[in-house]
């Protein structure tokens, strides 16, 4: 009777945390129904490889609007921990790149994390002010000029393939997105960030050490920014000052759809590669349907808008 | 026959079926200072609001000069000529006086611009006529408290109120300060304002009222002249003649090792000044005061949710640093926040997510949460409580307001303190979760947790403290021992409401 209940219970939540699942799979129909060339499997493991460096900043940033805050630096960490690692990869360190990139990307959200909490400058302005000074300092560094020159067998992390049909870059995406779900779900830390996001005060209260929880999430987003960074990296080649500039918002909007709150506490990490792949499908079908692309943007706009509305309207009935 | 400026027949207003008005009528007559007195939850807030217009769906009719008025919102009630000077003094920080003065209603110029010179100089105009030591051009931000009051004043002036309702206005005031605002008063009452007076303090009532008007659990007691009434009888008619003796706790657990000692606490805002205290295993430590004694502040200072000027704290006899929270938690020092659901809880939550907040290093291995052990505790405070839910899993704010403040507790319960602060651990909660909740207090300290209990229901101060502490404008003005019942509410209101030193 007790476990009926509890069941029952948890299939409740689910239905509501996983709405974005739903829209995906209609997406997913209409898209077969008008374009028969995306029920292949080439297309689809393109849309995988396409949207994963999008992804991976999604699941990072994903951490920090669970908090109720926001991270605009994502995409200026990426370009400028991607310069870094193109150096190095032009020089042969290939390690040293791939760690010495993710590190840069880590200190990065560790210094937005002690702005925002130390100096107390609210999160908007504290990371517009980094997304700023680091693209600036990308521009500084390279002068203008693009880094290339990187071995082509490095390329194999972007453009590569496991068993000659699945995307590495989409399986680094897939085993990042599956952890970190874990470590929302399972962990201390993860159970904190729903605290900290769903009742600040409360949660600090409680003897929950918010600040440090804070820190975290922004250490996290750093990190994914500047792996994404870097798959983009291994996709185009080529480490250029502009890279990935606009991508925060992609990355943003990826959240959104995939059911993550803005005012934070309520949403899971799996969301975001719904959200991802929603947002990656509309340019993918506007181009196989050879719809003008001038409509790419004011599409996504519109299902920017249709998905977190449906999210807010079934969540207020429930209420 | 005096004219009745406003009247307010048989008003009766429930929210959620329970009925906080019960047929009050009162009349207000024209140039009168009418003050409103009752305990905490009386319905006296109620009652101005529905007068203003911020509640609607009562039931009864309100009168103003003769004619029957029904107010969708408190802009309704001003264009009729009613306002009100809030607790929370509603003023525009940032702005200046004479726009704070002319807030909604600026003057323009033929051009529709504003009109700041003739502004400034109707806003000096008024301010000198009224004798307040105010420049027009000055910033709200840069003023004390008082004089943003008197601003408030001005401004109900200028809009040419007839009545003006003063919702407690000195309960952050100083002495000398009280002494001005009832200068005002008398002022506004030569011009033929009617006043409608809140207060707390029994003694200002006799200093300024006409008449006063008496409210106990929303009914009407009594309306009388002040000066054919005393603070006794007063307080006899807040309080009633009942006494429920049935809850009395009749054993103290009240042990001799000190547990907690708190000495010379002075909150960083000087809410609270030089509060010092001893706190005994198993003990229940009474505190209570009225709105804005400085009680919440004390709790939050203990604990380290609010910065404090001076003082120290030790725990177990050893002097302990307590800068956050957490480090109260560590030394297993729990608080329930007055606000539960904007301190208390994480109400998007799970019951066991809220539960296990505190503690969940003891449920985690190697960072991993220990869901069965989380689960089992939930499961077994949720059966120790009697929280009516479907599962551990259930969201908090799918429950009642007696089972949220039971979830509140809990989670101090889970984390085993030793020293509990309950800040109006029954506020909003129903008469059944009351009597729980009360049952869980006692049983606490039955196992020997001390606890501060902080309550505005007098009641449950006295049948369940084992001492009384009665704080007043932020100091300890007296301590009470309840262990042989020989208080009643009576005594312990005619101290809280008393601003004389020596009472």
């Amino acid at each position: 009777m007790e476990n009926d209940k509890k069941t029952s219970k948890k299939r409740l939540r689910l239905n509501y945390e996983y709405i974005v699942i739903l829209i995906f799979a209609v997406f997913f129909l209409v898209c077969v129904i008008v374009a028969p060339v995306f029920r292949s499997w080439r297309n689809f493991s393109n849309l995988l490889a396409q949207n994963a460096m999008y992804g991976l900043m999604a699941v990072g940033i994903g951490f920090v609007i669970l908090i109720g805050r926001i991270d605009l630096s994502i995409a200026s960490t990426a370009a400028f921990t991607g310069i870094f690692s193109a150096t190095m990869f032009v020089r042969e360190q290939f390690f040293l790149g791939i760690i010495g990139g993710l590190v840069i990307g880590c200190l990065i959200g560790a210094l937005n994390g002690l702005i925002i909490t130390k100096a107390k400058i609210i999160p908007f302005i504290a990371t517009l002010g980094t997304q700023v000074i680091f693209r600036g300092l990308t521009l500084i560094i390279t002068n203008g000029y693009p880094v290339y020159g990187i071995p082509k067998e490095y390329n194999i992390i972007g453009l590569g393939k496991i068993a000659g049909f699945f995307p590495i870059c989409a399986a680094i995406w897939i085993v990042c997105l599956i952890i970190m779900q874990i470590v929302l779900k399972k962990t201390k830390f993860g159970q904190y960030v729903y605290a900290v996001g769903g009742n600040e005060r409360s949660a600090w209260l409680s003897g929950v050490n918010t600040n440090k929880i804070i820190i975290i999430s922004y250490v996290i987003s750093g990190f994914f920014a500047s792996l994404g960074g870097l798959i983009l990296l291994l996709r185009v080649q080529l480490a250029n000052a502009t890279a990935a500039e606009g991508y925060e918002l992609t990355a943003i909007a990826s959240c959104v759809i995939g059911g993550i709150a803005m005012e934070g506490g309520k949403g899971n990490i799996i969301g975001t590669f719904f959200g991802t792949l929603i947002m990656g499908m509309i340019i993918n079908i506007i181009q196989l349907t050879g719809i003008s692309s001038y409509w790419e943007k004011a599409v996504t706009g519109m299902i920017i808008l249709g998905a977190v509305g449906l999210t807010t309207i079934l969540n207020h009935r429930r209420k | 026959m005096v004219e009745n400026i406003l009247e307010m027949r048989n008003i009766t207003k429930a929210f959620f079926g329970n009925k906080v008005l019960d047929d009050v009528t009162l009349k207000l007559q024209k140039g009168e200072v009418h003050a409103l007195v009752g305990a905490n939850g009386a319905g006296k807030s109620t009652l101005v609001k529905i007068m203003n217009g911020i509640y609607g769906g009562y039931s009864g009719e309100i009168i103003i000069k003769g004619e029957k008025v029904q107010f969708r919102n408190p802009f309704e009630a001003n264009r009729k000529g009613i306002v009100m000077v809030h607790q929370e003094l509603d003023l525009a920080e940032n702005l200046d006086v004479s726009t704070n003065i002319f807030l909604g209603r600026e003057i323009l110029d033929k051009g529709k611009f504003l009109d700041r010179k003739s502004m400034y100089k109707e806003a000096q105009q008024l301010l000198d006529e009224l004798n307040f030591p105010i420049n027009a051009y000055d910033v709200i931000e840069s003023l004390p408290l008082s004089k943003r009051q008197l601003v408030v004043i001005a401004r109900c002036v200028s809009m040419d109120a007839d009545i003006i309702v003063f919702d407690e206005p000195t309960s952050s005031l100083s002495s000398v300060e009280v002494h001005e605002l009832f200068n005002v008063i008398r002022n506004l009452k030569r011009r033929g304002v009617s006043i409608v007076y809140i207060s707390h303090f029994l003694e200002e009532i006799f200093q300024i009222a006409d008449r006063v008007t008496v409210l106990r659990n929303g009914q009407k007691i009594i309306t009388e002249l002040v000066s054919s009434c005393n603070t006794e009888k007063v307080v006899e008619w807040m309080i009633g003649h009942k006494q429920k003796a049935s809850q009395k706790r009749t054993t103290s657990n009240a042990g001799e090792e000190v547990v907690l000692s708190v000495r010379g606490l002075t909150h960083a805002t000087a809410v609270t000044k030089d509060i010092s205290f001893d706190l005994h295993k198993g003990e229940i430590l009474g505190i209570t005061g009225v709105v804005g004694s400085g009680r919440s502040e004390l709790a939050r200072m203990i604990i380290g949710a609010d910065a404090r000027a001076s003082g120290e704290i030790s725990v177990g006899g050893k002097v302990v640093n307590i800068n956050a929270p957490s480090d109260a938690v560590s030394l297993k020092i729990g608080y329930l926040p007055e606000d539960r659901k904007k301190e208390g809880l994480i109400l998007e939550r799970s019951i066991e997510d809220n539960l296990v907040l505190a503690v969940l290093n003891e449920y985690t291995k190697n960072g991993f949460i220990l869901f069965d052990k989380v689960y089992d505790l939930a499961a077994k405070m949720i059966n120790r409580m009697h929280v009516k839910c479907h599962a551990p899993t259930q969201r908090v704010a799918d429950l009642s307001g007696g089972n949220q403040q039971k979830i509140a507790i809990g989670k101090w319960l889970c984390s085993e303190s030793r020293i509990i602060i309950l800040d109006q651990p029954t506020r909003g909660v129903d008469v059944g979760a009351k009597e729980e909740i009360y049952q869980i207090i006692k049983e606490l300290s039955s196992q020997n947790a001390a606890i501060i209990l902080i309550s505005d229901e007098i009641e449950e101060i006295l049948n369940l403290s084992d001492r009384i502490k009665i704080i007043v404008k932020g100091e300890f003005r007296e301590e009470l021992d309840n262990r042989n019942n020989n208080y009643v509410k009576a005594d312990l209101l005619a101290k809280m409401v008393s601003t004389d030193e020596s009472a």
